[in-house]
């Protein structure tokens, strides 16, 4: 049974901060490449994704974050992860996503790393 | 130490690995496998595929190779125009070089069917690994996995497809029905007969057949037309030439024509005695409702009076097209010197009697103790007629016990019941409730008299006390807005 996502946005300065709670999957992952449009829209160029401990991400989920990635290379924005467990860091340093982002143990080491 | 140390890091790092590719099999089964809809299975897998191997772009196409065309695509990461250049490449022959094309690292091809055929294709992975031969073992699973649940959707795609025409099929035939039931009020049975058994190329051509013909008409209507208004008028009709009706189908009857004031009825049967003396049965029913009815109505209607006649022979039975410029009618009727003798005769009728005509009173036998009126000049009839005539009184309980066309085999008690009870018309049913019942006999509610006809038989399910339904058959034997008498083949089980 899906954990169904709760997403929400706030802003650190000039970081946009996605708030990520719940599964992540390729079922559930609209709402966060909504929240990526919509602090895209709004101009911003450095993005937190803040992975919520319970955090649950599978293969869809990782194709959410790839596309989120990919076209924030090409936006010239700049993306950082924080909150995910251990398991999820060396799934992303597996599939490449750390090539695209840095990972980060604390909030506001991700926001210093801006 | 420090090699065996990296040794075992490289170890684990794989059997990370494998447990991620095995999870995301995993995941893929249940999350495509329960889909019905082909795009969100193929929209689903590919997000699975590119998350599972980290790549940007990635493509699941589905083509019917027999039309040549795209069945279905889904991508992520191509630029915009490239389901367009997809299209081109699929139009010119599939499996086209789809992975020089798109640049595609790997392209993994699979099969739903003979003419269903698609792929999964993979750019370059984010971490710019080559794929290795687990990689594309794995692919091939999952594009395995992809036929079949693109196999199962398009089942059920069919599936619901045709449930959907079947649906309208359903719908057509029930306004079909509906329409079958309100114009078979205004056409006569034996139309009806011949358009059901040849339904796309009825044949309507006129033969000669062997026949009788009862006319009947309102004695002095034009009299009663100019006396009442027009409502009281139409309604005394349909009182009387309801009851009338009621005689007429029970003993085989076909009401040809109604004209205001008058009916035509043709009898049709393979013995000519036996459609002889329905029609007299029936002009004799038709002078004895008349009385009945008379008496009912007395203090609401002035009583009326009937002319009835019946004459057999050949007739010429069949369309008559009636073409003008505004439009074509055609009429089904029985046409020649039979029935404009029948006619004519119907006018000689007074006291309520019945004149028949010599052909008409030779075919019923001894039975019928008909009074001679001699030669009778008709009007465009060349030749004298010799008529007969027949009243209530002396002749009918007698030619009823006579005619063996319809017998009534109500010789045992019949007592009240309210069975329900399952009609079969062929494959179709209907339920109604039996509102009495005799060893040989039901009687079904009037509801159903609009369904069944007298003369065909029927199976019947008939729920008594118990669960368990008793089948029968029976045959119609009259209808009436009482109800269906039927005769039953079996016993019925009344203790």
């Amino acid at each position: 049974m899906a954990n169904d996502p709760e997403i929400s946005t706030r802003q650190k300065g000039d970081v946009s901060v996605i708030d990520i709670k719940g599964d992540v999957t390729a079922t559930t992952g609209q709402p966060i490449e909504d929240a990526y449009h919509s602090v895209t829209a709004a101009g911003t160029k450095k993005i937190l994704m803040a992975f919520a401990a319970d955090c649950y991400i599978n293969s869809g989920g990782i194709a959410i974050l790839i596309g989120i990635l990919s076209a924030s290379k090409k936006k010239g924005q700049a993306v950082r992860m924080t909150g995910l467990t251990a398991h999820f860091q060396k799934i992303f340093a597996m599939v490449g996503l750390t090539k695209y982002t840095q990972i980060h143990p604390s909030e506001d080491a991700a926001l210093k790393d801006f | 130490m420090k090699k065996r140390l990296q040794e075992a890091a490289r170890a684990q790092q794989e059997l990370e690995k494998r447990m991620f590719h095995l999870k995301a099999l995993y995941d893929v089964s249940r999350e495509i496998g329960f889909l019905i809809d082909t795009q969100a299975i193929m929209k689903n897998l590919l997000m699975m595929v590119v998350g599972t191997f980290g790549v940007e772009c990635g493509l699941i196409l589905l083509v019917d190779v027999r039309e040549k065309r795209i069945a279905a695509v889904t991508q992520r990461g191509f630029e915009d125009g490239t389901e367009a250049t997809l299209s081109q490449a699929v139009e010119a022959g599939f499996p086209a070089d789809l992975q020089a094309m798109l640049n595609l690292e790997v392209w993994i091809p699979f099969d739903v069917s003979e003419h269903l055929k698609g792929g999964i294709g993979l750019g370059e992975k984010l971490t710019g690994d080559p794929y290795t031969p687990d990689d594309s073992e794995l692919l091939v699973t999952l594009a395995n996995q992809a036929a079949i649940a693109i196999k199962n959707a398009t089942a059920h795609e069919e599936v619901v497809r045709y449930a959907a025409e079947l649906a309208t099929s359903l719908r057509r035939i029930q306004i079909l029905e509906s329409m079958k039931a309100n114009l078979a009020k205004f056409v006569p049975r034996a139309v009806q007969a011949l358009i059901e058994e040849s339904p796309e190329a009825p044949s309507l051509d006129k033969r000669e057949a062997d026949l009788s013909v009862l006319f009947a008409d309102i004695t002095g209507y034009t009299r009663l037309s100019a006396q009442m208004d027009l409502d009281r008028v139409n309604q005394l009709v349909e009182i009387y030439f309801g009851a009338f009706l009621d005689e007429i189908l029970k003993l085989g009857g076909d009401v040809n024509e109604t004209a205001g004031d008058g009916l035509m009825v043709i009898f049709r049967d393979q013995d000519p005695r036996r459609h002889a003396t329905a029609a007299v049965l029936a002009a004799l029913g038709i002078q004895r409702r008349t009385r009945e009815t008379n008496a009912t109505l007395e203090g609401y209607f002035e009583p009326i009076a009937m002319h009835v006649g019946v004459n057999s022979g050949i007739a010429a039975v069949g369309a008559t097209k009636i073409e003008g410029v505004a439009g074509t009618r055609w009429t089904y009727t029985a046409s020649g010197p039979t029935t404009n003798v029948a006619a004519r005769l119907a006018a000689l009728g007074e006291d309520g009697s019945v004149v028949i005509s010599e052909e008409t009173r030779q075919r019923l036998g001894g039975e019928f103790d008909a009074d001679d009126m001699g030669f009778k000049s008709l009007k465009n009839i060349a030749q004298p007629v010799r008529a007969y005539r027949l009243t209530v009184e002396q002749r009918e309980p007698a030619a009823a016990r006579v005619f063996v066309g319809l017998p009534e085999r109500r010789r045992h008690a019949r007592r009240s019941v309210s069975w329900p009870v399952r009609v079969w018309i062929g494959e179709d049913s209907f339920d109604v409730h039996a509102v009495d019942a005799s060893l040989h006999g039901i009687c079904l509610a009037a509801p159903a008299k609009d369904l069944l006809k007298v003369g065909a038989s029927y199976r019947l399910e008939i729920l008594l006390d118990g669960d368990r339904p008793f089948p029968c058959t029976a045959e119609v034997r009259n209808l009436s807005d009482r109800g269906v008498g039927m005769e039953t083949t079996e016993p019925l089980p009344l203790s």
